[in-house]
């Protein structure tokens, strides 16, 4: 009903859409962003794409699938971005006589974390970063926002067990990075 | 041995502490910022648009586009004219039968 409402251009229904979802984006785009001002802009890039991309919408999904869909394709072009331009500037201090010094992103502590794990999840999360695409999408999806293996199977267009396969391949990579990191650390 | 299973251990704490997790949500007053950005987003569309439309190379580019096309219809124009002068003529001959002008074309039409 929304959906039509929208389609026919209705800033009441936008609105009603954007209340109803928030949450839902802006929860699944600080898991994969892992920071609260990226998060809110790819948020907002999610919900401009939804208003402009209304017509699509053919409702042979659920909203909230594809609403997930658009919110990791927007916050995985914005890692690469990022990623694009940190290479960029390294790149550019090597040629340069200018020593830029290279600004490394503090510990990400997501907000509806326990107070207790706070230090653990940090260590967590940046593990997360050095997952692959995949990997790290399907483990995001199902830790932070709480999907079960079919949800994430819709959401990434493919079967079950291969996101039990993911899943399998992120938490061995996590626990191996994890070792590491604690070996070092001792 | 037993520096082994602390360090197991200390992973497996580690990989549960999103156990519990609540969910983020978004400041308040988003849609107020998203719909400020959208305008903005319009705004600079249309000055983004102005700016390229009178930058002096496309103002060049499209009076020339202009007057190519001014040339087209022009010689087009002129081949035109000469094949209706020429489907005239033809009709006019049709119209008067001039071109059976000869009195045996009527007594012998039959053998």
């Amino acid at each position: 009903m929304l959906i039509e409402q929208l389609k026919q251009g209705d800033q009441t229904a936008f609105k009603k859409i954007v209340e109803a979802w928030q949450d839902l984006v802006y929860n699944t785009a600080i898991g994969i962003v892992q920071n609260p001002e990226d998060a809110e802009d790819v948020a907002q890039e999610v919900f401009v794409q939804v208003y402009e991309s209304i017509e699509n919408f053919k409702g042979e999904s659920k909203l909230s699938t594809w609403l997930y869909r658009i919110t990791i394709s927007k916050a995985m072009d914005h890692i690469r971005r990022k990623n694009r331009k940190k290479r960029f500037a390294f790149v550019k201090n090597l040629f340069t006589d200018q020593n830029e010094a290279v600004i490394h992103p503090p510990d990400f502590n997501h907000p509806g974390i326990i107070l207790d794990n706070r230090e653990k999840s940090a260590i967590l999360m940046k593990a997360v970063t050095e997952l692959p695409e995949n990997q790290r999408i399907a483990f995001t999806l199902h830790k932070i926002e709480g999907l079960s293996y079919q949800e994430i199977s819709e959401v990434m267009n493919s079967t079950i067990s291969s996101v039990e396969s993911l899943m399998h391949r992120a938490r061995t990579n996590l626990k191996k990075n994890l070792e590491n990191f604690y070996k070092h650390d001792q | 041995m037993k520096q082994n299973e602390s360090l197991q251990y200390r992973v497996e704490e580690t990989m549960n502490s999103l156990d519990g997790l609540q969910k983020a949500t978004p400041g308040p007053y988003f849609y107020t910022r998203l719909m400020a950005r959208m305008e903005g987003q319009e705004k600079n569309r249309w000055e983004m648009i102005t700016s390229y439309i009178t930058k002096p190379f496309v103002i060049t580019a499209m009076i020339c586009f202009v007057l190519f096309i001014n040339v087209a219809v022009m010689f087009r124009q002129a081949d035109n004219s000469s094949d209706l002068l020429e489907q005239q003529d033809v009709t006019m001959v049709d119209e008067y039968q001039t071109a059976s002008t000869s009195f045996y074309d009527y007594t012998n039409a039959e053998p």
